[in-house]
Formats: structure tokens, C-alpha cells, sequence
């Protein structure tokens, strides 16, 4: 009853997130200078041409109108007609939606598959030469411009050692320098997390008293100290896949991936309005949707913020 | 901020409880999206795949035929190259942009026309040296009156469905671009067809409302498609135009954002196509484009990035090749703007800028002084320049119109439209500022840019602004009425120096209803002597359209306006 009612009220709370963002878009893109029309028909069709393709997709409606329409769709999952391809919102977005979420989960695995062993052991290691070394090394993942490091592996995997594909998504080991490009952002602040929980960790009483009452120091680290460093890192990750949508923005254009960050912003200059608003609203339904499978995952573990919820 | 707080509290919490669930619970998590995406990844972009039937041959290589004249034309593009089976070999091209349809309707970049041009044909096309050659037409006519266009098509070419190239597709086709149903952003070329008669299988009758002189270039963008095909397709052609054209290739899949996949007409009506498939890869980023050229993922790119052409250049596994296209870059300038309104001044602009460094410099050589108001290539086409580069005259001739000392003005330009458009903006702001202008560069981006330039002469902030001009069809009708015609002020055409003469407005009109070409062209030659003088904008340079491919591929042809002949490269 009392996990209902969390979740009740959170599932609330991602309508009204969406929405808000759906409208917020709707209005931010309108009041930035473009018309769809004419980007489409170039700056030399005659006005009447550009007027056919307004009327088209009922750009010439009065903007509330054109507002109350989007809504109304939006109820039905209806998310409209492109304006630059002239097909169904939705079959654009799913037809991309894909290859972003496989790009971000292979990042998001790389991030923590690296970043938490390597946070982990530069506490164990603290202030020796590796610690500073593993700080540095998160100092530079977390300044490294995506596009550069992309380059930079392209050059090195691609074009030096003909090891991997330089671009394109046909290819099954497509993925691998997109995905080690796209995780280092997100590894860099995950690596520090842990480090830091780790260390904070390791002051407390419980672990000297499991050290003090002989236990084997793997045992320590694997069964104290680690689960009990995991939740901020569990955080952090929640926090960080609003970062792994923008860095994918990047990489998808770097390594001419086929996902939905580049169709959002090839979208946004021809001023697409059906297909960025999809697109953003579909982003925002997931993003709030993940963010909710994070809360949820403290609440699976840990009662008191159950609780804490539903009170 | 967020997560120090929740780190705090759950520190404090969490340690008691917290045991292998957690670590569980999240590995569960992300196994979930891997598979979850894993599977989407697999099953949807397979949909977009759609093969079509078979068929066979050659290529529609753009030999230079004699130039057309008005009346009785019977050059036909036979090709050189004999009968032969295809070569099996396939052709990778990295471009820089997707389609938005494939339509061939509806098409908006010559990237992706490029690409169409392969699968549907035109009657004519321009070859690369300007003259239009005709293609499915065999020969034509144009009335005295110059208001029909009669044309005879080739006999036996059939579609890629099958159904024959005849007279009704023509008309099939030119009534389909006109349907206001139809989605066709280029619409405005066409609509001064009146309407279209199928006078027997192989002939077709095209009225015109009146008389219009670049018709037959008009012509060139109209890709002939298969009336039942088409018809059958009904919304799917734009995602699958499996059929419908007479040309070498045949459409194969398009994965959306990927690539664009291309396989050998078996049957074509003008020898074997040499390559069995052609690939074209939907790559954005031009430094990727030049490593997948180098780490062998591709055989030709369009566009390398300017910078890397003089490394790619010195290496043996790779050639460049570029040609002066058909795009005019110039800085366009209110001519009723204060001091922008004295001739003197706007040729005093033109002296002052060094095109010759700043092509050298700032392009990596990739251009070539503007001499005319028209390209090389394009009918009418006079050399009445450069303005030299002379800032001493520049100055004389502000200090003769009354502004010794200058005065200011802004410069706005596109970012990432054109070929380093924000540094040429910028260093033709500092030549101004040598002779003792002000100026002020301002920046925008492309869908802001195009709603600046074009708004109506009361409402108008333009000063001085960048832009580059290559219209669709290679006429000179389309490179001057619509610039510089004073019926043309935005947003009516695209005469946004609202640039008033009348005589030269005489000299356009005539050129829009003159058939002859000699007379045609001499019309463009005396419009571009009074344009040239008056300078309504600041001529810089004709854009250079590079492509970078593998030493392997031989008789890589470019055409002026921005395409390449794919039908025509050999590999091997």
C-alpha cells in the first residue's frame, strides 16, 4: 500500500515533468527566428511555394491553436507529421531511439565496469604515487573535449592500426570507440564518487571493528566497505545520464552514428518543430522514467527512504 | 548540491542495510537497456531494407556532346563504354548529409539529387561544361512563340518495374510535381507549365503560360518516374522508390542516418553499370569523413576538411580533385542603406578586399576570384574582372563620395554554412577596416540568418551580408532575375540589395523570354557589365567543390554545380 502510493505519486510527478517540458519546448522553438517552410524550399522559392508547405503542416494555424492540437495528440501518443521528411514522428524517433539507448548502455557499462575498480582502489592506495595517478587520470576524463578524444581514437584505431571501423553503425565492432568515447565523461566523475564514498567509508567504526576483529581484508573491502560506498555512486550514475544524452549528441556526429542525438539536432536547424518536439518529449519521458528507476533502486534498498516516500 | 545531500543521507542510512541487492539491483538495471536496445538495435532498422527487382547496365557518363542549339536538336548521350557484365565491385561514398526523402520529387541538396540522378533520369542534363545534353529526350523543339516545348523521347528504355519510358510518364511526372498534394519544395521552378500533352507514345508537348528561357535547365531537375510504380508506392516512395526511374542503379535500403545502398540496374538502356552496389555512408563530421577515407572504410568523400587537402594531396593512396563550382560567394549590400546607396562607395568595397590572399589563406586555395556576375560555366558568362585589389583607389573613392574617414557598418554572417564563412566574414571586416570603415561582424546561425536576409525593405536591418549563391539549375536566368530584377525585393524574390536599374530590369526581362542563346547570352553580357559597375554587392569568389578518393578509382568526373559523375568512376 505504501510502495502504491510512492509510486503513485511519482509516476504523477513524470506526467507533470513531461508535459512542462513538452510545452516549454513548444514555446522556446517558436520564439527562436526560422521558419521550417522556407529552410525546406530554400531562400529563392516564390512565397506561394513556401505558403503550400506551411499550409501543409498547419504552421499558418494561430500558435495556441497549434498548441492545444500538440497536446491533444500528445494524449494519444500521436506525435505528428516531419516537416522534413514528411513521415511519422514516431517512426523517426523509434527508428533511432535504438541505436542511442545501445550507445549509452555500453558507455554507461564502460563507465562502471572502469570508473568503480578504479575509484576503489585509489582510496585503498591513498596519497601512494597510483592514487595520484587515478586522480589525474579523472582530472583529464573529466576536461577531455568528447569530440577531440573521438578524433584522437579514430586516428589511433581507425586510420594508424586498421583496427576498428572509423564511423558508421554497420558493423558490430561499430560500437567500441563511440562507446569508450562516450563513457569517459561520465567514468571520471564515477571513478571520483567512488573514491571519495570509499574513503569516508573507510573511517567508519564498523569497518575497524571487522578489521580489528580479524577478518581478511578482501573480505572488508568486498563486503563492508564496498556495498556500502555503492549508493552515492548509484546517484551519481542517475545524475549522470543527463550527461551521456548531450556527450551523445557529440559522439553520435564524431562516429557517424545513427542515433537520435543527431537527428535532434539536424532537426532543430531545419527547424523541424513536430520531430525536436518528439524527439525532446520522448528524451524527457525516458530521462524522468530512469531517474524515477534510481529512486526506486534506494528504495529497494534501504526501507527507511520507502518509507520516507510514502509518509 | 543534489548529490552531496542524498550522499549524506544515505551514507548515514544505508550502511546497515545495504547489501548485495544494491549492487544487483544495479547491474540488473543496465543488463536490462544493453538487451533492451541490443534488441531494438537488431529488429527496427531492418523495416527501413527493401530490395527490388533485377535488371542491367552501363552509365550515363557525361562525355561533353556538342552544346545544344534551340531548335532540332538530335545529340543523344551515347556512351563509350561497350557491353560488359558489371564489374561486382562496390563503391563507398562518405557524404556529409541523409536524405529527408527519396522522393526524387523532393529533393533539397544536390548531395542527395546526386545520388537520385543514378536511380531516375531527367530528359537533359547539364553536362560539365554548362551545355544542356539531353538524356531519356532524344530531340526537341521549341515553338517560334517560345510558349511549346516539344519533345521526341528515346525509343525502348524501359523503367526499372518494367513499364516503358513514354510520353504519359513525362506527363505523369510533370503533373505529379505540380499536384499541390505532393510535397515539392523546388515547385516554384515549374510552375509556369500551363500543362502537358502526350501528342503520341514518343513525343510530348510541354505549354507554357509564356514564354520562359531556362526551361530546358528547369527540365534537368525533373526526374522521369514510372507512372504505375509510383502510383503503387503511393507515401512509401519517399522511404523505398524501389522501380521507379530508367537509371543505372537501382534502390536497395536506406538506413536512415546510416547509408543509402545502391545495386546495378541489370537492364539498363545504356550499357552495364561497372559497379554492382554503390554505398553511400551518411558521415557529418568531415575529419571522420577524411579517416574513413584513409583507414579504407570508404573510396571517395565528398568534402574533406580545406585544411588536411595539401597532406591528403602528398599521400600515394589517396587523390584530390576539385573544380570551381557554381556557387558565387559575395557580401551582398543594401544599396538603399546610407552611405551604401553611393556606387562609389560599393566599388570602393570591391577594391578594398584581397581576394586573391584571402582565397590562398583563409580557403587553402579552394576558390577563385568572381570575374562576372556569372560562373564560368553558365551561358552569358562575360570576364569583366576582378576588382583588383587597391586600397588607395578605395579610399579615394569613399573621400570622393563624402566619407574620408569612413563611416560604420555591420557585416552579418552564416556559421558553418559556407566554406569557413565566419573567417572570411571576418578578415573582409579587417580589409574594411584598413580603408577606414568601421565594422561590425555579427554571427548567426542558419535558420536565424535566412529570416534576416529575408525580410521586406521597410523592415530590413541588412547592411553587409555573407551568402552564397548556386541555384538548382545552372541558368543564367536563375543567378540574375530573382537578385537583381526590382520586382524581386524580398520577400517577393530574392533581391534583398534591392538593387533598382532599369535598365538592367529590361535586360532581365529579356533574358527570361529569349530563346536564342546567342542572343541570350549577349544579353547576359551587356546585364553583366551594368550589374558589375554598379556593384550591389562585394564579388569575392567562385566556392570550390573538392572531393578526396582512393588512388584506385580512376576518371572521377566532377560536375560545376556540386555533383559527381558516380556512374563514370572505375575502380582498379
Amino acid at each position: 500500500m505504501a510502495a502504491i502510493g510512492f509510486f503513485g505519486k511519482r509516476l504523477i510527478g513524470v506526467a507533470v515533468v513531461v508535459i512542462s517540458v513538452s510545452i516549454f519546448m513548444f514555446v522556446l522553438l517558436r520564439s527562436i527566428p526560422g521558419d521550417p517552410a522556407r529552410l525546406l524550399a530554400g531562400f529563392d522559392a516564390p512565397p506561394e511555394v513556401v505558403e503550400q508547405i506551411k499550409e501543409r503542416y498547419g504552421l499558418n494555424d494561430p500558435l495556441p491553436v497549434q498548441l492545444i492540437k500538440y497536446l491533444e495528440n500528445l494524449f494519444t501518443l500521436n506525435l505528428g507529421t516531419s516537416v522534413r521528411t514528411d513521415s511519422p514522428v514516431i517512426v523517426e524517433i523509434l527508428h533511432r531511439l535504438p541505436y542511442t539507448l545501445y550507445l549509452s548502455a555500453a558507455a554507461l557499462f564502460i563507465a562502471v565496469a572502469i570508473g568503480v575498480p578504479l575509484g576503489a582502489y585509489a582510496a585503498l592506495k591513498k596519497d601512494s604515487p597510483i592514487d595520484y595517478f587515478v586522480t589525474a587520470l579523472i582530472s583529464v576524463g573529466t576536461a577531455m573535449p568528447t569530440f577531440w578524444l573521438g578524433l584522437m581514437l579514430i586516428l589511433l584505431f581507425s586510420v594508424q592500426l586498421k583496427l576498428l571501423p572509423a564511423g558508421g553503425a554497420g558493423n558490430p565492432s561499430s560500437i567500441i570507440l563511440p562507446a569508450i568515447t562516450l563513457s569517459l565523461p561520465v567514468m571520471a566523475p564515477i571513478a571520483k564518487t567512488t573514491r571519495f564514498t570509499f574513503l569516508e567509508v573507510l573511517k567508519e567504526d564498523f569497518v575497524k571493528l571487522a578489521v580489528a576483529k580479524g577478518l581478511r581484508r578482501k573480505t572488508v573491502i568486498f563486503k563492508h566497505v564496498m556495498k556500502n560506498a555503492m549508493v552515492p555512486v548509484v546517484t551519481v550514475l542517475g545524475l549522470q545520464l543527463g550527461n551521456l544524452m548531450k556527450g551523445a549528441v557529440i559522439t553520435e556526429t564524431v562516429f557517424a552514428w545513427p542515433g537520435i542525438g543527431r537527428l535532434v539536432v539536424d532537426s532543430i536547424f531545419a527547424r523541424d518543430y513536430p520531430m525536436v518536439q518528439g524527439a525532446i518529449f520522448v528524451l524527457a519521458l525516458i530521462y524522468a522514467l530512469i531517474n524515477l528507476a534510481v529512486d526506486s533502486l534506494y528504495a529497494a534498498i534501504d526501507p527507511r527512504i520507502r518509507l520516507g516516500g510514502a509518509s | 548540491m543534489k548529490t552531496s545531500k542524498r550522499k549524506s543521507t544515505y551514507n548515514q542510512t544505508g550502511f546497515r542495510s545495504l547489501s548485495t541487492t544494491s549492487v544487483l539491483a544495479l547491474v540488473v538495471l543496465v543488463a536490462i537497456v544493453i538487451a533492451a536496445a541490443l534488441l531494438f538495435a537488431k529488429g527496427s532498422p531492418a523495416t527501413q531494407t527493401t530490395s527490388t527487382q533485377q535488371t542491367t547496365i552501363q552509365t550515363t557518363s557525361t562525355t561533353k556532346p556538342p552544346s545544344s542549339t534551340t531548335s532540332q536538336q538530335t545529340t543523344s548521350m551515347q556512351q563509350t563504354t561497350t557491353q560488359q557484365a558489371t564489374s561486382g565491385k562496390t563503391l563507398r561514398v562518405g557524404i556529409g548529409v541523409d536524405a529527408d526523402t527519396l522522393d526524387p520529387a523532393g529533393q533539397t541538396t544536390t548531395t542527395i539529387s546526386n545520388i537520385i540522378r543514378l536511380i531516375a533520369q531527367p530528359l537533359f542534363i547539364t553536362s560539365p561544361n554548362g551545355t544542356i545534353v539531353p538524356v531519356l529526350a532524344d530531340s526537341y523543339n521549341v515553338s517560334s512563340n517560345g510558349t511549346v516545348y516539344t519533345i521526341k523521347l528515346k525509343k525502348g528504355i524501359k523503367f526499372q518495374d518494367g513499364e516503358p519510358l513514354n510520353s504519359e510518364a513525362v506527363k505523369f511526372t510533370l503533373e505529379r510535381i505540380l499536384d499541390p498534394n505532393v510535397k515539392v519544395p523546388s515547385r516554384g521552378n515549374f510552375l509556369l507549365i500551363d500543362h502537358v500533352e502526350a501528342v503520341d507514345e514518343y513525343t510530348v508537348n510541354i505549354y507554357l503560360k509564356k514564354p520562359f528561357a531556362p526551361f530546358l535547365g528547369v527540365l534537368t531537375s525533373a526526374y522521369i518516374i514510372a507512372p504505375n510504380a509510383t502510383k503503387q508506392l503511393g507515401d512509401k516512395i519517399a522511404n523505398n522508390p524501389a522501380g521507379i526511374g530508367t537509371g543505372p542503379y537501382m534502390f536497395k535500403e536506406w538506413v536512415k542516418g546510416d547509408h543509402i545502398t545502391l545495386v546495378a540496374n541489370p537492364n539498363y538502356w545504356n550499357g552495364t553499370p561497372y559497379f554492382s552496389q554503390m554505398i553511400f555512408k551518411v558521415v557529418p563530421d568531415a575529419s571522420t569523413r577524411e579517416a574513413m577515407l584513409l583507414s579504407g572504410d570508404l573510396d571517395l568523400i565528398i568534402q574533406p576538411p580545406p585544411s588536411d587537402l595539401a597532406s591528403l594531396s602528398s599521400r600515394g593512396d589517396v587523390k584530390v580533385s576539385w573544380t570551381i563550382s557554381t556557387r558565387e560567394m559575395y557580401i551582398g549590400i543594401n544599396t538603399q542603406y546610407g552611405p551604401l546607396n553611393d556606387t562609389r562607395v560599393r566599388q570602393a568595397l570591391n577594391y578594398a578586399i584581397d581576394k586573391d590572399s584571402l582565397i590562398k589563406y583563409v580557403l587553402f586555395g579552394l576558390g577563385s576570384p568572381e570575374d562576372s556576375i556569372l560562373p564560368p560555366f553558365v551561358l552569358g558568362h562575360i570576364a569583366v574582372g576582378p576588382y583588383q585589389y587597391d586600397p588607395q583607389k578605395a579610399k579615394q573613392l569613399l573621400a570622393q563620395a563624402g566619407y574620408p574617414n569612413g563611416f560604420s557598418v555591420t557585416l552579418i554572417t552564416p556559421n558553418g554554412r559556407y566554406l569557413f564563412d565566419t573567417q572570411v566574414a571576418e578578415t573582409i571586416a579587417q580589409y574594411l577596416r584598413d580603408i577606414g570603415i568601421q565594422v561590425n561582424v555579427r554571427t548567426y546561425d542558419w535558420p536565424t540568418y535566412v529570416s534576416t536576409i529575408l525580410a521586406p525593405l521597410n523592415k530590413t536591418e541588412l547592411q553587409l551580408f555573407l551568402l552564397g549563391w548556386s541555384p538548382s539549375v545552372p541558368d543564367p536566368y536563375f543567378y540574375t532575375f530573382q537578385l537583381f530584377h526590382s520586382s524581386q525585393f524580398t520577400p517577393n524574390g530574392f533581391n534583398n540589395f534591392f538593387y533598382n536599374n532599369t535598365e538592367a530590369d529590361k535586360l532581365l526581362e529579356l533574358g527570361a523570354t529569349t530563346t536564342d542563346p546567342q542572343l541570350r547570352a549577349q544579353i547576359y553580357q551587356n546585364l553583366t557589365k551594368i550589374v558589375w559597375n554598379d556593384a550591389p554587392m562585394i564579388f569575392l569568389y567562385y566556392q570550390g567543390f573538392v572531393v578526396a578518393y582512393r588512388s584506385t578509382l580512376s576518371n572521377v568526373v566532377l560536375f560545376p554545380y556540386e555533383m559527381v559523375d558516380f556512374a563514370s568512376i572505375r575502380m582498379g
